[in-house]
């Protein structure tokens, strides 16, 4: 049986990675990292009377990636199970 | 009778050279060259590779070169050549922008241009009096290597008015050009390619030139 202070462990290790997952899928699947995204600029008159599509620029937006995501699961499962045997150990000690 | 054919026969031929023309029908007239170069760097170009794992968009601002052409006559006469600095590639993370010009990738050290040189027209379909539909054929180089490519452009001609002056002085061109490359003709060897990137990248060109130069 688990004491109080290792569910707390586990549940709080496996809210952040639920959270990681969530926001990685929210911001569209990406495989890596973004730090900027592109957008549309809106058409000049001159661009469009040249035939020209809207320029892009990019502007910075975070973009969490699949491999962050991974980097912080491997580090809060670490952590989290670290917390779990420590839990542990101090109840049998007592 | 006879002055009445003869005036039909004028008609006709000079519809028939209107409806062949390989040219703008605007007010100027002969060759007029235009430059690229944009110190506000608004000329662009775009290019996407996707694959099952990834989708990479990317552009380059710094764009520059030349198109001459006679602006009744564009089939015949068209070259130029357009330039875009290797170092000017963005993708919006900023690692991969420095691999991408490593020489494992596109070494832009080495090969700090890329460029498409006209070579000829093989296709023209006028659009509007000021808009031309081109199927070209050109050398595209990339990472050293030349490659003759079709593309696909649509060219604009705008005589200067208070509207282009906002933009710059000068008649101004619009070009609009798309195509597509495979990587692996230019002798770009990744392990990753056709795995996070893709070998055929698709290209886009969108610029404004002016003939003051």
């Amino acid at each position: 049986m688990m004491n109080k202070k290792q569910i707390s462990a586990m549940a709080t290790g496996l809210s952040i990675i639920f959270i990681t997952f969530a926001v990685w899928a929210y911001q569209g699947f990406h495989l890596f990292t973004h730090e900027k995204v592109i957008i549309k600029l809106p058409q000049s008159e001159i661009e469009k009377m040249l035939g020209q599509p809207p320029r892009l620029i990019w502007v910075n937006h975070f973009l969490l990636g699949l491999e962050y995501s991974l980097v912080i699961t491997l580090i809060v499962t670490i952590i989290s199970t670290a917390l779990f045997f420590l839990f542990k150990t101090r109840k049998d000690t007592q | 009778m006879i002055k009445t054919l003869i005036n039909i026969f004028c008609i006709l031929i000079l519809i028939t050279s209107t409806i062949h023309s390989q040219g703008f029908d605007i007010k100027t007239s002969g060759v007029q060259t235009f430059s690229f170069k944009d110190d506000q760097q608004r000329n662009q170009t775009t290019f996407t590779s996707i694959t099952a794992l990834d989708e990479v968009d990317g552009t380059s601002n710094d764009v520059s070169g030349n198109i001459s052409f006679d602006v009744k006559n564009v089939a015949a006469t068209l070259k130029g050549e357009i330039q875009i600095s290797t170092q000017s590639l963005r993708t919006g993370i900023s690692k991969r922008d420095k691999d991408l010009v490593e020489p494992k990738w596109l070494n832009a050290e080495k090969f700090p241009i890329i460029s498409f040189t006209i070579k000829k027209v093989t296709g023209l379909k006028k659009l509007s009096a000021n808009k031309l539909l081109l199927d070209l054929t050109g050398t595209f180089m990339l990472h050293g290597v030349k490659k003759d490519i079709p593309v696909e452009a649509t060219i604009t001609y705008l005589d200067q008015n208070s509207i282009t002056e906002q933009r710059e002085k000068g008649d101004l061109l619009g070009v609009s050009a798309k195509f597509q490359i495979s990587l692996s003709d230019f002798g770009v060897e990744n392990m990753i390619l056709g795995t996070r990137v893709a070998n055929i990248i698709s290209i886009g060109v969108n610029i404004i030139g002016t003939n003051k130069i």
